[in-house]
């Protein structure tokens, strides 16, 4: 009763390692006081709330905020992922709608027309996009690897 | 009477019992759920560990509370025994300072909405 507990609570824990075996040790000692002082595990357990709780409110005292390093790391990897594929759009898009390489003002012929302004700013967009590629597939890894982990 | 207002009244106040209660002597879990459970249960509430371990955590986070682990002869497992830090210590002066202040300003309002009752 009280190891099926306690894995319980284990297993639902959003912690570091350490804070993990820092909750696990003080409840392996409350269980233990509470049956030197003539209480039952079944008490205990009534006492401690579902172990999802405890280890809820456990995990928001320990700087886990009750949820995994790994759900976040997924959902930032999947958010950087999706500005990786707008940055795309946009290069794409800005790209399609300029005139071909080599042409200004439809001349077939060399002109003295000088141009200014701002060419780089769609080849920043693409870098930009792959960064965000290599941030984002490293952050969902990341997560992906934390949630393997803990099983 | 377990409204909402009461049970801010006493979560407010339970980190600052639990800090008077380790301030008192080096004490450990069990000890602090039976004493408060002794002496504050018709007022606080039954207190449970799973109310009393976060806050013991949070204290701990926040430096105000330390421990050391210190082997339990009883069940040949260990306990974890808590003291004040002198963060804690210079925390706790404070907030009873604060406490008693607190409690005259909020029993001044109270009186004065009591003599109004009366004088209806």
């Amino acid at each position: 009763m009280r190891e099926n507990y306690i894995e319980l609570v284990r297993k639902a824990l959003r912690v570091s390692k350490a804070a993990k075996r820092v909750v696990i040790g003080d409840l392996n000692e409350i269980f233990a006081s509470a049956l030197e002082n003539g209480e039952t595990e079944a008490q205990v357990i009534e006492r401690l709330g579902s172990p999802e709780e405890f280890a809820k409110s456990a995990a928001e005292q320990l700087g886990g905020s009750g949820r995994s390093v790994g759900v976040a790391a997924r959902w930032s990897g999947i958010c950087i992922l999706a500005a990786a594929a707008i940055c795309f759009v946009v290069y794409g898009m800005v790209r399609g709608a300029g005139v071909p390489d080599g042409v200004i003002g439809q001349a077939d012929a060399m002109t003295n027309i000088a141009v200014e302004g701002n060419g780089q700013v769609p080849l920043a967009i693409l870098l930009l996009g792959i960064v965000a590629v290599v941030a984002g597939a490293i952050q969902t890894v990341r997560g992906f690897c934390a949630k393997w982990r803990r099983r | 009477m377990e409204n909402r207002y009461v049970q801010q009244f006493k979560k407010g106040s339970l980190e600052m019992i639990l800090l008077c209660l380790i301030g008192k002597k080096e004490t450990y879990g069990y000890e602090i759920i039976t004493e408060l459970n002794g002496s504050g249960a018709a007022v606080l509430g039954y207190a449970k560990e799973g109310t009393v371990y976060p806050i013991l955590y949070r204290l701990q986070e926040a430096g105000l509370v330390q421990c050391r682990i210190a082997p339990a002869a009883a069940n040949g497992g260990s306990k974890k025994y808590y003291s004040l830090t002198e963060k804690g210590e210079e925390t706790l002066r404070e907030l009873i300072l604060f406490w008693r202040e607190y409690t005259v300003c909020v029993d001044g309002f109270v009186e004065d909405y009591q003599r109004m009752e009366e004088k209806l």
